[in-house]
């Protein structure tokens, strides 16, 4: 009888064949070894091993677990045979990490693990993840090899404690048939409010009195907390001073960037109860109804760009140029996140874990996930038996040699539109803001202020200005108490 | 003669007690280590600053005073979980209780039946908050769908101020089979005998219920009581899944605040805090409960 390991059990349940499973490791192997020999290393010194030992060594990373990952994974460990992995689940990382947090405390956290970058000087001031300068210095890896948001996210008094992976910023989504039919241009968007304002109306659809499609909804998409932050950053809102000491989110950019989303469903939305009972019909649900084509304009993140081209029948275009108000007109505004590798304070695997980290950001790593991920898209296609070839837009990775090697080995052969998009995608890089240098150090109790503002504006529980003052009094209180323990340490 | 036999070093009774001790070691070190070891922890805690991640500073009474002075949230969440112990109590002994009157007939297929209003209470809680998160979907869930067949046009439910906490209550009650279950027992153990000595003085149906059922029930009654008291104040898992606490903390309970305190905002002396304070309250209501028993619970043995 054949044994089926956990990581194609993994693979079946996410809907790929086991055969698939078995070709794309091989060829991903296959790949990785030829590549190991005519393929110079993405960061200086990554791939490279040390002496050989008689038994492998195990590190433990957490990451957030999905196919390509483990696919990945067996790559690494075939080429770097004195180092095995034992992957776990990260778990929760949008409010805190709590089970990093608290394994990290009890001195029993994984070696290396997965972080989110909004909460990362909050943890980082904490001592929670360790200094990597002495190892970035002694492998010359040059910081400016990668996106310069990330790496000032994740330096902290002047020290770097984590290497980004990935990165994202917001994104404007329209849906160029709703603006055909609307007699709107399809190829320019919106770049203000006034825009938004005046465009919603003539996309929006009634049934009688009722909407039954949505020029655009603020609360767009269902369930992401942080919305807040753009249209206040889109009104020349900033979340804090800049000693971090200092929170803003009750000042007049944010408040007038809530009034504006409170009357933007008021008025072109049918209202709190109409617009939120239509966007929770999608809360978890796989489809959202700008793919479903219910809603005309969305701000989204980068990320869809690739997901929104399994609809077939989704003609859309979209920017990283967020649409600004009139008050902060011909501003390029956006805000970048994404995921950071981190070290145990207190592991001893220092090495192995540094030498996964190099691995995992260069471009050997992006060949290896590709692979998996192109044939579970290849997958995906077949089975959803959609029309031409897969569109595979990986996740960009934040090194720029791995990233040039995803322009070259994937956003080159995208069809031209989301080639379009993920330029302009690339280019609000340039501009955007670093989640951690907004969250500061008082991070998960911003993004909560952030989600309980949004709530109770939007069902008038509170005005704006009551909401954002209730956020702004529970962040400075933790951020006080941050830096004042911080001070005293 | 025959030489004097050694006296035994311990008597038959010592060596069984030495004997009872031995097996229940194992089980006393594990109670030390795991629950009371962290009950004293944790109250010590609540008497300091302690991020979990930084040493942790003696602060005397700040925590207590803070919850009580300067924090609106504490009040709130309190509130929060006192309107749905209030409210979902009474709810989940009434349904119990019925249920059981209605399962305890002998009917053909009873047992499927029981089984069908039993199953909710095995299906995992996160599963069911999935399922009820569906059902509960405004547009096209399966409660609004129903209600505008008739012509009512249903709340937001989960996503309104007002409904939210029904909607939790209204699924927590889908699982009340295992108090069911409890009380169906409670039932078949009331003898027949004192409902025919009932019937031979000329007792109605209500009269038999009213005082022959209630009462011999009354200890199964009180039991789920004290339990489903102690386990409102606890709720976490549907709100933690289905609401997060939204919309704007209206479902923000009293332990899944005591969990951003200790997980998210690492700020663990003061969930210990909270957790004592819910202690004291928890355990002051139950010793009411108690007082209050022997005014409405009938014992048959005490009678005797």
């Amino acid at each position: 009888m054949t044994r089926v390991t956990s990581e194609e059990k993994t693979v079946v349940r996410a809907g790929v064949s086991r055969r698939s499973f078995l070709r794309s490791t091989a060829a991903v192997a296959g790949l990785a070894l030829a590549a190991s020999a005519c393929v110079p290393a993405g960061p200086e010194g990554a791939g490279d091993m040390a002496a050989p030992s008689e038994e492998p060594v195990n590190i433990q990373i957490w990451w957030r677990l999905r196919p390509t990952i483990e696919g990945a994974i067996q790559v690494f460990e075939e080429t770097h045979p004195h180092i095995t992995v034992s992957l776990g689940d990260l778990g929760e990382a949008v409010y805190g990490t709590p089970k990093y947090v608290t394994a990290v405390a009890a001195g029993k956290g994984p070696d290396v693990s997965y972080q989110n970058r909004h909460t990362f000087r909050q943890f980082a001031s904490r001592n929670l993840y360790r200094p990597i300068e002495d190892l970035l210095e002694r492998d010359n890896l040059d910081k400016g090899n990668f996106m310069a948001g990330p790496i000032a996210d994740l330096t902290w008094q002047g020290t770097l404690y984590g290497l980004p992976h990935t990165a994202g910023t917001r994104y404007f989504f329209w849906n160029r048939t709703h603006f055909e039919e609307a007699g709107l241009d399809p190829d320019v968007g919106p770049e203000t409010w006034d825009d938004i304002m005046e465009m919603a109306p003539q996309l929006n659809k009634m049934e009688g009195d009722r909407i039954v499609r949505y020029g655009f909804l603020p609360h767009f998409p269902p369930g992401l907390s942080d919305q807040l932050l753009i249209y206040a950053m889109e009104n020349g809102g900033f979340s804090q001073s800049e000693d971090g000491r200092t929170n803003l989110i009750n000042t007049a950019p944010w408040v007038e960037a809530l009034e504006w989303c409170v009357n933007m469903i008021d008025e072109f939305g049918g209202g709190h109860a109409a617009a939120s009972s239509f966007m929770e019909g999608f809360a978890g649900q796989p489809v959202d109804p700008f793919a479903q084509g219910q809603v005309s304009m969305c701000s989204y993140g980068n990320w869809m760009i690739g997901r929104y081209a399994k609809f077939p029948d989704l003609d859309y275009d979209g920017t990283g140029l967020m649409p600004v108000s009139a008050a902060n007109e011909g501003a390029q505004v956006n805000w970048s996140c994404g995921w950071t590798f981190v070290i145990d304070p207190n592991t001893e695997l220092v090495e192995q874990g540094w030498e996964f980290m190099k691995w995992v950001i260069s471009e050997d790593y992006v060949r290896a996930a590709g692979t998996v991920g192109l044939e579970l898209e290849k997958e995906e296609w077949a089975r959803q038996q959609l029309p031409g070839e897969p569109i595979f837009a990986p996740t960009p990775p934040v090194y720029q040699p791995a990233m040039q090697f995803m322009l070259d080995e994937y956003y080159s052969v995208l069809p031209e539109r989301q080639k379009l998009m993920m330029e302009r995608y690339l280019d609000s890089e340039t501009f955007s803001v670093g989640c951690g240098q907004i969250a500061g150090l008082a991070a998960a109790e911003l993004w909560i202020g952030f989600k309980n503002a949004w709530e109770s504006a939007l069902t008038k529980k509170q005005t704006p200005q009551e909401a954002l003052d209730a956020s702004h009094a529970d962040v400075q209180k933790a951020l006080d108490a941050a830096w004042e323990n911080l001070e005293s340490a | 003669m025959a030489a004097a036999q050694p006296k035994p070093r311990f008597t038959n009774a010592a060596r069984e007690a030495l004997t009872c001790y031995l097996f229940l070691l194992p089980w006393g070190l594990g109670f030390l280590a795991f629950v009371i070891g962290p009950v004293v922890a944790s109250f010590v805690l609540g008497f300091m600053d302690y991020e979990i991640v930084t040493p942790a500073r003696w602060v005397g009474l700040a925590n207590y005073i803070e919850l009580f002075t300067d924090d609106a949230r504490f009040g709130m969440s309190m509130g929060n979980t006192l309107y749905y112990v209030l409210v979902f109590v009474p709810f989940h002994v009434i349904i119990a209780t019925l249920l059981a009157l209605l399962l305890n007939q002998k009917a053909r297929g009873i047992a499927v039946y029981r089984t069908l209003f039993y199953v909710p209470s095995i299906v995992p809680i996160v599963a069911g908050a999935i399922l009820w998160v569906w059902i509960l979907q405004p547009e096209w869930g399966l409660i609004n769908s129903t209600l505008r067949m008739v012509g009512i046009e249903g709340p937001l439910w989960l996503a309104s101020l007002t409904w939210s906490k029904p909607a939790l209550i209204l699924m927590a009650l889908w699982g009340s089979g295992a108090a069911m279950i409890i009380v169906l027992a409670g039932l078949q153990g009331v003898p027949q005998h004192l409902y025919e000595a009932a019937e031979i003085d000329g007792a109605n149906r209500w009269q038999r219920f009213q005082h022959v059922t209630i009462p011999m029930l009354s200890p199964t009654l009180f039991f789920i009581l004290v339990l489903s008291v102690i386990a409102s104040f606890q709720v976490f898992t549907t709100a933690y899944v289905m609401t997060g606490g939204g919309p704007a903390e209206s479902t923000l309970f009293y332990m899944l605040y005591l969990y951003r305190r200790a997980f998210v905002l690492l700020d663990m002396g003061y969930a210990a805090s909270m957790a004592w304070i819910l202690f004291v309250a928890v355990l002051a209501l139950t010793l009411i409960q108690f007082k209050l028993a022997s005014r409405w619970v009938y014992y048959e043995a005490e009678q005797s």
